[in-house]
């Protein structure tokens, strides 16, 4: 099942060309920048993730087992398949979290320092939404044709889950934490998340969808492994993950750029008071 | 504020300007050949005082929007000094208009592609419609630092304040 996981992310890719403009047939031209564009690293790291991962694919459904042991260069397409694929789960959040102009994408662990929280919390939500993926088409494929094999897998992912979700849990609750002692503009957008016009998304899409209910009905179904609880909590988890992406798109604010907040100051104090932060118009 | 294109500049006076967004149109006419104040490459902001300020790129040195370009369409001219965005390798992904810490670049729907400020090779239509003289383009050795200073401070004071009400990039 695991296995299929390229060709999923080729029909996301394949969604992600709709949404380019007229010349979309140049998207093969966005790897073009990778000096200082994430957008055309994450494109080199997502090719690489769909081809070899296609490359694996091909493998294991046309190589004999046997075979398949013994081939040193299918076990480092298998390696650097799964680096690729780490790479994918955690280039989107660097990806947003390079435009550094928009405070509440660059929260960090301590102030204006140490690690950025963001790319952390899509790789958490990356891995959370992809092993509930594959759960869900454990649960369908079981359904459809009554093979048990994958249970033993179900009842490990679900462990799994538990773990990954309180992960989530601590780093987003950091994230919102931090962003609510930021900069003006960050706490603006913690605002909209916890009480304004996107409260609704965050409190009952992020805190509920992706974390709580799934989270409930994973502690609950350890023992049991029912497919139709761990149906909805994988259901739940996807939809979540998505509304969380939403979410963190639709709160970002620009920073007012240093020689504007001059302006507003020299404005409230006409009398030439010195400037507090000089420094800040290096930029 | 200010713009460098062979050696000269773009400078805003705000006290001027009396919104008749005549810059905006002339824009919009020499860039998509129709009135489409949302299709301009320059914006006037309205704040809430009924003060106007047109806006256009800054063309920055170290640009962010060249920087966040993957196909390398958005591109620093090393002649001009301008920061252009080439219609043909543009594939619309949006990077420069998130990237850009004005908010310039902007992202045309009919035409599909990110477009911004070229200064119209040098002869900017804005600066030659401009009934009040509220926009001007002059050899930047003829601009002082403390005017250059103050037009900026007064236009980032509005944007700061104001909201893109009656402009064109909406």
């Amino acid at each position: 099942l695991v296995l299929w996981g390229p060709l999923v992310a080729a029909a996301g890719a394949s969604l992600l060309i709709l949404h380019l403009g007229r010349n979309w047939y140049l998207f093969f031209t966005a790897g073009r920048n990778p000096r200082t564009s994430w957008l055309a690293r994450g494109f080199s790291i997502l090719l690489s993730f769909i081809v070899l991962g296609c490359a694996v694919l091909l493998v294991d459904v046309f190589v004999p087992a046997w075979a398949q042991s013994h081939a040193v260069i299918a076990h480092v397409t298998e390696a650097l398949g799964v680096i690729a694929a780490l790479g994918t789960a955690i280039y989107t959040g660097i990806l947003i979290q390079s435009n550094t102009w928009i405070p509440a994408w660059n929260v960090r662990l301590r102030p204006a320092s140490g690690l950025p929280l963001l790319p952390a919390l899509f790789l958490l939500s990356a891995l959370s939404t992809g092993s509930m993926g594959v759960l869900m088409g454990a649960s369908v494929h079981r359904l459809v044709t009554g093979n048990a094999s994958a249970d033993d897998l179900m009842g490990a992912i679900d462990v799994l889950e538990i773990v990954l979700l309180v992960l989530e849990a601590a780093v987003l609750t950091l994230y919102v934490r931090n962003m609510r002692l930021g900069k003006p503009e960050a706490a603006l957008s913690a605002q909209m998340l916890l009480r304004g016009a996107w409260r609704l998304r965050f409190w009952i899409g992020v805190v509920g969808a992706a974390l709580a209910v799934p989270f409930i009905l994973d502690v609950v179904n350890l023992g049991l492994s029912q497919r139709v609880i761990a149906g909805v909590a994988a259901v739940s988890v996807l939809v979540g993950g998505a509304v969380l992406r939403l979410a963190i798109l639709g709160i970002g604010i620009k920073e007012t750029p240093p020689l504007y907040r001059r302006s507003e100051w020299q404005r409230a104090h006409p009398r030439q008071v010195p400037w507090p932060c000089d420094d800040e118009l290096r930029w | 504020l200010v713009s460098n294109v062979h050696g000269k500049v773009i400078i805003i006076n705000d006290d001027w300007c009396n919104g008749c967004l005549e810059c905006a149109v002339a824009c919009s006419i020499v860039h998509t050949g129709d009135i489409a104040l949302d299709r301009a490459h320059i914006m006037v902001c309205k704040t809430g005082e009924e003060r106007f300020v047109p806006l256009t790129c800054h063309h920055c040195e170290t640009p962010s929007c060249v920087r966040a370009c993957p196909t390398k369409a958005c591109h620093q001219d090393l002649e001009s000094q301008r920061v252009l965005i080439d219609p043909n390798r543009c594939i619309g992904c949006r990077s420069c208009v998130t990237a850009c810490p004005f908010g310039h670049a902007h992202y045309d729907e009919v035409a599909r592609i990110s477009t911004k400020c070229d200064y119209c090779d040098g002869a900017p239509e804005c600066e030659k419609i401009c009934e009040t003289h509220a926009i001007r383009y002059v050899s930047a050795d003829e601009v002082s630092q403390p005017a250059k200073r103050g037009a900026g401070l007064v236009r980032a004071a509005v944007r700061l304040r104001g909201r893109r009400a009656t402009t064109a990039g909406g």
